[in-house]
This record gives structure tokens, sequence and C-alpha cells, in this order.
């Protein structure tokens, strides 16, 4: 016993129980316990309306499996997330290679790029679905201004996810060029000087300099944009209306479906299931991105 | 350095052409708050002309008062200040005890809290909405501030954060001060946080956007239109009336404004917190 409140005493016990004790209940509290309840409530037919829950097994990932609305809000999901990806970190990179060579002029670009990402979904997509208006809107003047044919945007069901992807590329850039260009700054200068004495043109030092360097980073900013877009909800729900005047169709997203299946029919254990795939999504990409550092290591 | 003077070049066509290429992204940039702003300042007569004016030909500001004084916008942004600065505050302060706590102590269990704090980072709240409903709502807790800051009194990331910053301060400064007859708590608040002011400033701005800009809870949680927060407020109006395009158009800008603001006086430290740590926004 003494030999236990030396040990306590020597290495501050107290404090760190009163300092780390009530921070940890916390995320025990609202974390920890959350996430196993919901993996837990995935088996279970619990629902705000049904009093006593009851364990189902699988019979909740089994009727996702037969649930078009399901499919669709994964479908759309996917294509959201790859096309925002792929066209964010693209012309991200290209911005972030392009302003270190007008360096004193990048603060000011910067900044002008990172308003959206300062600006809140809601908002944001407020603005873009003004812009979308199919007669007052300013993306179907300028179409019309340069002669080309003007276009119904959300009130065509096969436009709106594209007005949705367009909408997250312009509020996600700034970031993923922030991220690129730190990343650009730490490569040492002298192996391009190295590059240069050796005739490497521009094209040939971003192949064989910048890109290698670069590929933690582009790595770390893939993650994040896989998980960011896989999430997307906000802009669904605010882009798709079925208010006055100008109907537009809804974009099922898989938030969404875990929203509106917790929320509005109150089927948390069916919400649940959904939610566990969202996760397992997310454990998935990470895990790959581990294998693909690790290898990079080797 | 000598390296910035070989660059300016006089004029060199490629480098108009790099800046004729980051102006045309920035007009993308810009141009939709453009529209959205002289939308505002136009009367619901001129918005829905064809063809339609650019510049409004007369500068009205109706539009932000119909939003500020019929809808109950003041109230809305009162609550998203209130409900971010709590939570600011608690991130803050469970970030900088957790995050010392890991960095300078030995203690048992140490890395299995650690590591379940951390993989709780990479869990999107999405996941486990379902689950906090149920347990706000066995509090009692639907409708109130304490409801709606419930998920985000804790950031994982806060912690980790703090932590690597922690890390980086010199035990011989707390030994010294200990030997110097200090009490753990007065290290804490003399000598851990005025050195970490930095890093609490980034996570602190990053806090308190995060909180700004949270939707789905509030969405989840809030029925009472006068707990409603600024982004559901905005959501609600633009959802009801959609027609009225100029109070719309107003009010998306008032909502952005205090963001704007905050990040135009302190951009170099938003920047700076990005790069530090690769916050996501």
């Amino acid at each position: 016993m003494n030999r236990f409140i030396r040990y306590a005493k020597k290495n501050h016990l107290l404090f760190v129980l009163c300092t780390l004790g009530p921070v940890f209940a916390l995320f025990t509290f609202i974390r920890i316990i959350p996430i196993i309840r919901t993996a837990y409530y995935s088996f279970t037919n619990y629902s705000l309306v049904i009093p006593k829950p009851a364990l189902v097994g699988l019979a909740n990932y089994a009727k996702m499996l037969q649930d078009p609305s399901f499919k669709l809000a994964f479908t759309n999901t996917i294509i959201i997330t790859l096309a925002c990806v792929i066209i964010t970190l693209s012309f991200a990179l290209f911005f972030a290679v392009i302003l270190r060579r007008v360096e004193e002029y990048s603060s000011i670009y910067e900044m002008i790029y990172f308003i959206p990402v300062v600006t809140p979904w809601v908002p944001a997509t407020v603005i873009w679905r003004w812009l979308y208006d199919p007669m007052f809107g300013m993306i179907n003047q300028l179409l019309s201004l340069f002669r080309l044919p003007t276009q119904s945007w959300l009130q065509n069901p096969d436009q709106v996810i594209y007005a949705i992807i367009l909408v997250s590329i312009w509020k996600t850039l700034g970031y993923y060029i922030i991220i690129f260009s730190v990343g650009l700054r730490n490569i040492p200068e002298i192996y391009y000087d190295a590059a240069k004495i050796d005739g490497a043109n521009y094209p040939k030092q971003f192949r064989y300099i910048t890109l290698p360097l670069l590929k933690p980073i582009v790595l770390f900013g893939m993650i994040m944009a896989i998980i960011q877009f896989f999430n997307i909800f906000t802009v669904a729900y605010v882009i798709s209306s079925d208010a006055q005047g100008s109907p537009s169709y809804e974009c099922k997203v898989l938030v969404w479906e875990i929203y509106r299946n917790g929320f509005y029919f109150y089927k948390m254990g069916y919400a649940s299931a959904e939610a566990m795939v969202l996760l397992a999504f997310i454990l998935v990409v990470i895990l790959i991105q581990f294998k693909m550092v690790r290898y990079d290591v080797e | 350095m000598t390296s910035s003077r070989t660059r300016r070049k006089p004029f060199n066509a490629s480098i108009a052409l790099i800046h004729a290429v980051l102006i045309i992204g920035s007009l993308f940039i810009l141009l939709p708050f453009v529209w959205i702003l002289f939308t505002s300042l136009k009367s619901g007569e001129e918005i829905l002309r064809i063809p339609p004016t650019i510049i409004p030909e007369t500068f009205i500001v109706d539009n932000f008062i119909a939003v500020l004084t019929i809808q109950q916008f003041p109230r809305f942004i009162l609550n998203s200040f209130i409900i971010s600065f709590l939570s600011m505050t608690s991130v803050l302060l469970t970030s900088i005890l957790g995050g010392y706590a890991f960095a300078k102590f030995k203690f048992p269990l140490k890395n299995i809290l650690f590591i379940l704090i951390l993989a709780t980072a990479i869990v999107p709240f999405e996941v486990y909405m379902v689950s906090v409903y149920i347990t706000v709502g066995r509090l009692k807790l639907f409708d109130s501030y304490l409801g709606i800051i419930f998920p985000i009194l804790i950031m994982s990331f806060g912690v980790f954060f703090i932590r690597q910053y922690t890390l980086s301060i010199p035990n011989q400064l707390l030994d010294a001060a200990r030997i110097d007859g200090a009490s753990e708590f007065w290290i804490l608040v003399r000598v851990i946080i005025p050195l970490s002011v930095t890093p609490l400033m980034a996570l602190g701005i990053f806090a308190f956007s995060e909180a700004w800009a949270f939707f789905i809870w509030p969405l989840i949680v809030i029925t009472t239109k006068s707990m409603f927060t600024i982004e559901l407020g905005l959501m609600v109006f633009h959802k009801k009336f959609y027609l009225e395009h100029g109070p719309i158009a107003a009010g998306a800008i008032i909502s952005i404004l205090p963001m704007l603001i905050v990040f135009l006086i302190l951009r170099k430290r938003f920047i700076k917190g990005v790069t530090l740590s690769g916050m996501k926004m």
C-alpha cells in the first residue's frame, strides 16, 4: 500500500486523475459508448415506436441489400466521392504547383481560394441554388451569353448530382490547395536546382521530383477527401427541396438515408446498420492508405 | 534567398499565363459571392427581370431589414455564437487537460486510453448520431444549448494536437518549477498554458468554426424556432420561402459574414492552423 502511495506521489497520479479523469469520462460517454451502441443497435430492430427492441441478427444488413433506396444512395455517394476526389485533388495540385512560380502573390490567391472553405455548407448551397435557377440563375445566363444550350439543372433528376459535385469542388478546393502548398514548400529548392543543371524541363521536374516527394501529402489529402465526401449530406439535403415554385429532385446520399430512417421513420436499428456500412467503408479506406504508406517505406 | 531573386524575371509569358489561370480560378471562386451580394441588394421586381441586370439599378437594403426584423435572424446568430463559444471553451479545456496529461505523465493504461481516444477521431459523427440522439433524449436535452453542444464538448483531434505540442516543452522547465515548490495545477496554469498559446489559438478557431457550421445535429435535436442556429434558420427559411430570392440572399450573406470577418482578420492563423495540423474545415 505504501509502495503504491509512493508510486502515485512520484508520478502525480492524483493530478492525472483530476485532469484526464473527467476528459476520458466525457470521451467514454460521448464517443466510445455511442459507437459501440450503434454497432449493437445495428443487430436489433430498435425503434422509437417499438417499446422493446429485440435482436434480429443480420436482418438489417440483409434488408439493405434489397433496399433500392439504400442502393441508390450508396451508388450516388460513391459517384460523388470519386468525382470530387479526383477533380478537386487534381485541380488543387495543379494550382498549388503554379502558385509556387508566383510565390510573391501566392498569399493573396490562397486567401481568395480559401473563402469558400470558411463558408459553411448551408449558405454555400443556398448561394449555388440561386446560381442554378433555370430562369434567373447566373450559370444559365453565362451559358446563353456564349450561345450554349441552357440546362434545367436541379429540375432534371440526372443533373442534380453534377450540381452537387460542382458545389463540393468549389467549397473544398482551397483547403487542398493549402495542404499541397505546404508539401511543396517543404521540398528543398536544391533538388530543382540540380534538375535544372541537368536540363530537366518543368514537366520532367514535376514528374521526377515533385510528384514522388509529394506522395505522402497527396495520400493524406486523398484520405481526408474520401472521408469528407463520403459523409456528404448538407449540400444534398439543402439543394433538393420540395418547396413551392421551384421543385428540384433529390439526390439520395448515404448520410441522408441514415437521417431519414433514423429520425424520420425512427427505424434506429436499420439506420445504425447503414451507419455501420459508412464506418466500414472509412475503415477500409484508412487500411488501404496504411498499406500504401508501408509499401512506400519499404 | 537567391532563388526568389532569380525567379523574379522582368516579364515572362509563362508567368503571365499563370496569373491568367489563377485569375480565372479566382473568378470561379468569387463570382457566386458577388452574384448573391448583388441579388441581396436588388428589389424583388428587379431580381425577376429578364434579361437580368447584373449590377443593381438601385441599391436597396430592404432585404436585409426584412430578414433581420421579420425573421428571427438576430436570435439565430446569437444562438450560433453561444453554441460555438461554449463548444470552443469546452474543447480547449478538455484538450489541454487531456493532452498535457498524455504528454508529460506516466500512469497505468496510458497507451490504451490514448489509442481509444485517437480511434474515435476516425469515426465520423454521422456514424453514431443515432445513438447520441437516444442518449440526449433520455437526458431530456432536446431543444437546449447543452443538447446541441453535447457531441462537440470534446474533440479527439484537439487532445492529440495539444499532446503533440506539449511533448516539445522541456521537462527541465517543469522540474525546475517543482523544485521551487510549485503545485501541479500551478505549473499547468502558469507554465504549460502560456507556452501553448499558439496551438490553443489554432485549435480554438477550428473548434469555433466547426461548431458554427455544425448542421446535421441541430437539424435533428432542435424543433423550437427560438433555439435555431443560423445554419438551421437559413435552411428552413430557404426551404419555406424559396421564391423570396432577395431576403434569402440577404440571409445567406448575414450567415456568412461572421465567419468571413473572423477569417479576414485572422487569416494567417487560419491558414497556419491548417498547415500546422491538417485540420479539416
